[in-house]
């Protein structure tokens, strides 16, 4: 009895040590938002709520509210990539199953700032892109090739595709695939069988899915950084550059608490949503 | 009816049927019995749709079916496991089909209620199907089967998960509803006295062909093949060599030089080896006497077994091979007794001790 004892409490530092670490710069953050921005940077310890009212300027709103919308566009672009990906994975045998899911965690494999140059290289003003378009004889105007929103989108769906594709294969390799026999034996056409039986039973997974790439792609600041150029201010970048740019500590923590807030909510909603359909049916 | 006729499938370098003739009567329950990998859930399967056989046809009602899409032919399946979706009550598995048809909500209720009174499920419409037991499972997806009122129901294994009892009522149930609402039932099984206990008639596979098909009675009584005798009932078995046949019988020297008398199987020659098989209910107790009637050989109990419902015991024949018998209520038998069995030539069947493996 003692000895479990014991072991509870071993077990219990590594809980204090990771709540320290995690809720004492968070606390930090969060002091930090009510302070004002001292004369060279810095803060000064006088509090006030302007640095909040400030982050409800239209000019910031529309940064998050693009933020909010690339995210999601970035989250459900990988479920649909992800969801035949990890169908390819689950249903593959043990080598080609193996194969797919070294090809998809690639991206892990190498750094992401490397990799994300390495597209601006390919698409840069005269990168091989536009170097084989003016070759071919291909008009196009260089100006939307490199630096804009879509090359953001598409440099957030392949950095985060892994994390959709996991979570969806653990469950489609435990998936009752006799499910799908079913419905098709009870009459169910593809898009039915799409619609009644896999999305209805993979719920789960796919919002998880969705959470894991929602939460970082709101706060990803390299990406819109190297790809979008000065057009593409999302809601990390804005953070970062008050931080590292403008020197504007406090702004930048009421922001950062504001995103965290937004966060918890969105995590609430949707594990209410969940909640409240389970109890349904 | 349903016709199969002349399925062929393989799978890579493995024949899992080939050259297979089969045809089901209206409202029959036929079961497909068979040893693993003999090729029954493949046929199954090339009936219901999920799988396209390599060369052959399937016809029901004399249309060819096999060209059709599983989810538009009239049969449904009752799958191994069940496959029930856990996402759905009861209620909504049961009518997963009908909903999918898009019936008016009056007649879903209607039929989905009709079906669940007939595996006797009426009070279980709002349950989650994880909640259920294996035989509430079951029912349900029997009921999920019968709603769109198919004229085949395919069944899949379907009582391999439950415990023994519980086997032998759903079982008598199954058999029950079958012949109440005069369906065509098709059931895959490996497990004999299952398919001998609910079928009207039952085809035995081996090896991706069909070795034999006809009553319960017909198969168990009159195997026409080795492998029939080997697999279905606990028969005892024994090597001879060919002597001469007689009309439909045999006569067969034993490794002691004694002759015996059975029923000629189809491959049997006039020379070569001979594997004969006898049920132990079939085979008599007699007195030891001096002389050796006809077809009687003289043994020794080795050991005899109380099996519950019945009395067995075990006899070291002079004729160089053990034989298993039932005991009748009133006899006896002791370690050690001498005493002399009969196999009766109506019950013995030979065969040629062919090439092809027994299980």
């Amino acid at each position: 009895m003692r000895g479990s004892r014991t072991l509870e409490w071993l077990a219990r530092i590594p809980l204090i040590w990771y709540l320290a670490f995690l809720l004492g710069p968070l606390c930090l953050v969060a002091v930090t938002s009510v302070l004002t921005r001292g004369p060279y940077g810095g803060v000064v310890w006088s509090g006030s709520l302007e640095n909040y009212i400030r982050a409800f300027d239209p000019l910031y709103l529309k940064i998050f509210w693009q933020s909010i919308w690339l995210s999601l566009a970035t989250s459900v672009l990988c479920a649909f990539i992800g969801f035949p990906v990890a169908w390819a994975a689950a249903t593959a045998p043990p080598k080609r199953r193996a194969m797919i899911l070294f090809l998809v965690s690639i991206p892990f494999l190498s750094n992401l700032v490397i990799r994300i140059y390495a597209l601006k290289v390919l698409t840069g003003f005269d990168g091989p892109l536009s170097y084989l378009l003016t070759a071919f004889g291909i008009p196009f105007d260089p100006f939307t090739l490199s630096q804009n929103q879509t090359l953001v989108f598409y440099g957030m769906a392949t950095t985060y595709l892994p994390f959709m594709v996991f979570p969806l294969f653990n469950a489609l390799e435990r998936f009752d695939y006799r499910l799908v026999y079913a419905a098709e034996d009870l009459g169910a056409t593809s898009t039915q069988i799409i619609t009644k039986v896999l999305l209805p039973n993979l719920k789960r997974p796919l919002l998880t899915g969705i959470l894991l790439v929602f939460i970082p792609a709101l706060g990803e600041f390299v990406i819109p950084d190297l790809l979008g150029g000065a057009r593409t201010m999302l809601a990390g970048n804005l953070i970062t550059d008050q931080f590292l740019k403008s020197r504007d500590w406090p702004f930048g923590s009421a922001l950062a608490v504001l995103l965290i807030i937004f966060i918890c909510l969105f995590q609430l909603v949707i594990y209410f949503a969940d909640r409240k359909r389970g109890e349904n049916t | 009816m349903l016709n199969i006729r002349n399925i062929g499938k393989r799978f890579g370098s493995q024949t899992a049927l080939s050259g297979f003739n089969l045809e089901v009567r209206d409202g029959e329950f036929l079961s497909l019995l068979g040893p693993s990998g003999c090729g029954k859930t493949t046929l199954l399967n090339i009936i219901a749709g999920f799988e396209t056989a390599d060369q052959g046809e399937v016809l029901w009602r004399e249309k060819r079916v096999d060209q059709t899409p599983a989810r538009l032919r009239p049969f449904h399946m009752v799958f191994q496991g069940y496959a029930l979706f856990p996402h759905l009550n009861v209620f909504e598995n049961v009518a997963f089909a009908l909903r999918l048809q898009k019936l008016k909500d009056e007649e879903v209720q209607k039929r989905v209620r009709e079906s669940l009174e007939l595996v006797g499920l009426t009070s279980f419409e709002k349950r989650s199907v994880e909640t259920l037991s294996g035989g509430q499972q079951q029912r349900v997806a029997v009921a999920r089967a019968l709603a769109p009122r198919p004229d085949i129901v395919l069944l899949d294994e379907p009582m391999s998960a439950l415990d023994r009892q519980l086997r032998a009522r759903m079982q008598a149930e199954l058999r029950l509803l079958q012949k109440r609402l005069n369906l065509t039932f098709i059931l895959v099984t490996h497990d004999q006295e299952e398919a001998l206990s609910v079928s009207d008639r039952v085809a035995l596979l081996h090896g991706g062909q069909l070795e034999q098909v006809g009553t319960p009675e017909e198969i168990y009584l009159q195997p026409r093949s080795s492998f029939v005798a080997s697999f279905v009932g606990a028969r005892n078995t024994f090597t001879a060599s060919s002597v001469r046949r007689e009309g439909a019988n045999a006569i067969v020297r034993l490794p002691n030089g004694q002759e015996l008398t059975g029923v000629a199987g189809f491959d049997l020659s006039n020379s070569g080896e001979v594997q004969g098989f006898i049920c132990p209910e079939h085979v008599r107790l007699k007195p030891a006497s001096a002389s050796v009637a006809k077809n009687q050989l003289k043994g020794r109990v080795l050991e005899s077994l109380f099996k519950g419902e019945s009395k067995e015991a075990w006899v070291e024949t002079e004729a160089g091979f053990p034989i298993r018998l039932r005991l009748e209520q009133d006899q006896d038998a002791r370690a050690g007794d001498n005493v002399a069995v009969e196999l009766p030539s109506d019950m013995t069947h030979l065969f040629s001790a062919d090439t092809r493996l027994t299980p």
